[in-house]
């Protein structure tokens, strides 16, 4: 959800050229009475008709795409198209314009978010960012303004535009979030995180290669057990509790996936406060890039993506559809990287697992 | 018919009240966005789950300022939208890989820039001006 779908980048510039076309024609091509009525109308009217061309102009932009594959919705995006048209249009025509733009932006939002609910259509930046320009337009169109020629209903519109956009807001980001989560991407393995693609099953030199790493990472790493070598030599224990990650700054540019100068150390904190060595983390010097996989499909890397993270008690979540993270937290992704575990790790995938057991955490913490 | 009056006072309080709202909104779907990972053991979460309602609470107030045309409104909201502009502009130029899609670019510099325009400057301040 937090990339453009392919095939969906013309929607970007049918937008945009929608909006500009929609000020130009406003201006040059349309007749004396409508430039009149134009020039009348309150700020919220033009900017809430300005809005429903600019999507308009999105969904027009992506009907050839769709027109192969999806004839079904590329007839909607179509139909729905010409309607914001016709409704922004009217917007300085007709009285009731308001009715028309709030029901076919109410019935746009939620036909998105039954669409997503339903699999038929995946996230993406275009589809979310589009909801949040009808979201704005529904409010706009919505608004009570001074005045206005039929000044009539103005506490009913305000507590239209009061429930309707937060309530619509949360269910279709509600909606995304959760389609994202239930039906990742292919690459998507687990909750904010990317693994790198590899086939399905590994050959025996993958094996074997993958059995080296855990033999030559196990004894690189053993000195560190001693949890006082490992700050010696560099290695810093980071925030919050479980598995703690010691980071060592002078390996973050380098070298890669070598067992001897692995980038971080994970210890697990027994109850009397020792540090138990449970495994290593390899760490890209940057991101966008997986580094060498060995074992193929047994030592994938993995990328934690739009992940928010709050330094009050080190709290982790994941940041919502609409880009937001909550309030003392921030968005942040990662390098790749990949973990060797030197402990077993039944729950958490094996020695060159995401995650550690969550269970082997809570034996070593009251071992 | 048409539904506007030839001079009439500005729209752009109430504008500003609406996009408000939005903004609003996305930090509430944060805060609710929070909850799930505090039931998972993030008990911290808990608490900027707290902080967002505060800040969606204030944010709400302030709507509702703009929509009264009070000028006090108008003041917090400028400074509320700088320093989301200001906070939005060090995340995207520190390498920490915070979100920079589309959505993240309405969110963070498109909704405050555009209440920032509709508020300051001459006719911001008329439109508050001609309500006292």
């Amino acid at each position: 959800m937090f990339d453009l779908a392919p095939g969906h980048e013309p929607g970007l510039l049918g937008g945009l050229l929608a909006g500009a076309c929609w000020l130009l024609a406003v201006r040059f091509l349309a007749n004396h009475r409508f430039r009149a009525r134009y020039a009348e109308a309150p700020g919220s009217v033009r900017a809430a008709a300005l809005l429903m061309i600019v999507t308009a102009g999105i969904h027009l932009a992506l009907v050839p795409h769709h027109l192969a594959g999806e004839p079904v919705t590329a007839l909607l995006f179509l139909v729905n198209g010409a309607a914001f048209i016709g409704v922004a249009v009217i917007a300085f025509r007709a009285w009731w314009w308001r009715r028309a733009a709030a029901a076919l932006l109410v019935a746009t939002v939620l036909g998105y978010v039954l669409y997503v609910a339903a699999g038929l259509e995946g996230p993406d930046q275009v589809g979310i960012a589009t909801k949040l320009i009808e979201l704005a337009a529904l409010g706009l169109a919505l608004v009570p303004v001074p005045g206005e020629r039929r000044p009539d209903h103005r506490g009913l519109r305000w507590a239209a535009v009061a429930a309707a956009v937060p309530a619509l807001t949360v269910v279709s980001g509600s909606t995304v979030w959760i389609s994202d989560l239930v039906r990742p991407g292919e690459a998507h393995h687990h909750v904010g995180a990317v693994v790198q693609a590899a086939a399905p099953i590994a050959t025996q030199a993958q094996q074997d290669a993958a059995n080296r790493l855990l033999a030559d990472t196990t004894a690189a790493i053993g000195p560190y057990r001693d949890a006082g070598r490992a700050w010696s030599a560099g290695y810093r224990p980071g925030p919050g509790g479980g598995a703690v990650h010691w980071m060592n700054p002078a390996y973050a540019k380098g070298p890669i996936l070598d067992p001897k100068h692995p980038q971080g150390l994970v210890y697990v904190r027994d109850h009397e406060g020792g540090w138990v060595l449970v495994g290593a983390m390899f760490q890209m010097p940057r991101q966008g890039a997986f580094g060498p996989d060995p074992g193929g499909p047994i030592t994938v890397w993995h990328q934690h993506q739009n992940i928010c993270i709050s330094p009050i008690g080190f709290s982790i979540g994941l940041v919502s559809p609409y880009a937001g993270c909550p309030f003392g937290a921030v968005g942040m992704s990662f390098p790749a990287m990949l973990h060797v575990w030197i402990v077993d790790n039944p729950g958490g995938g094996g020695p060159f697992g995401i995650d550690l057991d969550k269970q082997t955490i809570r034996t070593l913490q009251s071992a | 018919m048409g539904t506007t009056t030839m001079r009439m006072p500005s729209s752009r309080p109430e504008m500003a009240a609406v996009l408000l709202l939005v903004q609003a909104s996305v930090w509430a779907l944060s805060a609710v966005a929070a909850l799930p990972f505090v039931l998972g053991g993030e008990v911290g979460m808990l608490l900027l789950a707290a902080l967002t309602g505060a800040l969606v609470a204030c944010a709400l107030l302030l709507a509702v300022g703009l929509a009264s045309r009070r000028r006090w409104a108008r003041g917090w909201t400028i400074a509320l939208e700088w320093t989301c502009l200001a906070g939005s502009a060090l995340l995207m130029v520190l390498p920490i890989g915070s979100p920079h899609g589309l959505v993240a670019l309405l969110v963070d510099l498109g909704l405050p820039v555009a209440l920032l325009v509709l508020l300051m400057g001459r006719r911001g301040r008329r439109a508050f001006r001609e309500a006292a």
